[in-house]
């Protein structure tokens, strides 16, 4: 109960969280982008063992961000952190134009994993500042986006370093993933309004009826309510 | 038991999905379109046009219209993200190609990347509906203005339409989408799809 009236009054006023996986091979730049995003700073990192988690506050959306570590033997624990996630940002490094095939396999096989199927995919072609870094149009054609047909994705030219990208990566997310109340919520938030209604008109009319009651009954409901004080 | 009359069911019942692909240069209003699109069938407010951001990659829509399913798909129109266009020929169903009618300038860059679109084999038969958009603006040029200004020659025996339209107060759209309908179910080329997917079918079994 709790939880739907969470639900309704963020649908109202249009505050939401949302669990956010970044993932990518090693060297990609993910925890570059995790802390650029949260603290918009360049903070020196090391080759992530484990993963990172932090919470990002972006006009209203809270994002759970998770920045899991990309190195080849850690890979298949990402599906630990599959459920329950609205939306992958999946990092390639664009200069790394030897191992755009390996990003290319692990990103098709990520799409696979039936826990993700709803969630909306953004790419981020990262490291745009480096020289012989690929344009958006060549890291699609790399990673073969146009396979994609039954979700929505995006890919962006960002560059952790200098902050380019990133936020519009988030605006697009939140534009390609609005949140309305559902006719469901509607109805059972019509219902609720209508009970509380019903039950304040019930009250009112009872103590009307208890009072006229007292009233009514002459002169031993007086002598009584005397009597009692 | 039960799945062989859900399977019945769904062989007499189900409809067919038509996939439309939403094409047109950057800024012709795609995306305003798809969320217009959304909100009529869907009776969910769309997202308003001032909230959209270029789209680099797919949106896609979901709609339910005069008794078929219709998914479109609504790809980028940046120059450098054309050439994703093609990957979604072949399982498409028709093309919507959006033009910006209060934009004369733009029109050539629209007209050869229309004759692109029409010269490409993976496309054949497919039924056309040419849009004439941002017709809420007072310098938009009407549908036959805009069909003498593209002068298209590669149409043949294509079905066509152009429509004036307004994505953004939805004048015109849905007589536009029925048409759309109307010509999918009519065009051999939807045939050919269905045949085509049930050997895919087959051929995984």
């Amino acid at each position: 109960m709790g939880i739907l009236f969470t639900r309704m009054l963020s649908s109202i006023f249009g505050n939401r969280e949302a669990r956010i996986l970044v993932l990518g091979l090693d060297n990609a730049g993910k925890t570059t982008i995790l802390y650029r995003l949260q603290m918009g700073e360049v903070v020196s990192t090391i080759p992530t063992i484990g993963f990172n988690v932090e919470t990002v506050q972006y006009n209203n959306i809270k994002l759970q961000v998770w920045d899991l570590g990309g190195q080849t033997s850690i890979r298949p624990y990402w599906r630990c952190y599959f459920p329950n996630t609205q939306a992958i940002i999946y990092v390639v490094d664009s200069s790394d134009t030897d191992r755009l095939v390996i990003a290319k396999e692990e990103f098709h096989a990520i799409l696979e994993e039936d826990e993700l199927k709803g969630s909306v995919v953004l790419v981020y072609a990262n490291k745009q500042d480096l020289p012989g870094a690929l344009d958006d149009a060549a890291i699609t054609e790399a990673l073969e986006l146009h396979k994609i047909k039954n979700r929505q994705w995006a890919i962006f030219k960002t560059s952790a370093i200098k902050g380019e990208g990133l936020f519009e990566g988030l605006d697009w997310y939140r534009t390609a993933t609005p949140i309305y109340p559902s006719s469901c919520e509607k109805a059972l938030m019509a219902m609720i309004l209508i009970g509380a209604y019903l039950t304040l008109g019930f009250l009112a009319l009872a103590v009307r009826l208890h009072v006229v009651f007292i009233a009514g009954s002459g002169d031993r409901g007086v002598r009584e309510v005397s009597y009692f004080i | 038991m039960f799945s062989l009359f859900y399977g019945l069911w769904k062989y007499m019942f189900s409809k067919i999905e038509f996939h439309v692909l939403i094409l047109g240069v950057h800024k012709a209003g795609k995306t305003s379109l798809l969320e217009k699109l959304k909100s009529i069938y869907l009776n969910s407010e769309g997202l308003p046009p001032d909230r959209i951001v270029p789209t680099v990659g797919l949106n896609i829509g979901r709609v339910e219209a005069s008794n078929a399913k219709l998914v479109f798909w609504d790809l980028g129109g940046q120059i450098g993200l054309r050439t994703i266009w093609e990957k979604y020929y072949e399982e498409a169903h028709a093309i919507v190609f959006v033009i910006d009618a209060s934009c004369p300038s733009s029109f050539e860059d629209s007209k050869s990347a229309l004759e692109k679109v029409l010269r490409n084999d993976d496309l054949r038969g497919a039924p056309l509906l040419i849009l004439a958009n941002k017709q809420d603006l007072p310098e938009a040029v009407s549908s036959e203005e805009l069909a003498r200004y593209l002068d298209l020659k590669e149409l043949g025996e294509r079905l066509y339409l152009f429509e004036a339209v307004s994505a953004y107060d939805g004048m015109g759209i849905k007589y536009a989408i029925e048409w759309l309908v109307d010509a999918m179910e009519r065009s051999k080329r939807t045939e050919m799809l269905r045949i085509r997917a049930r050997a895919g079918e087959a051929g995984n079994i």
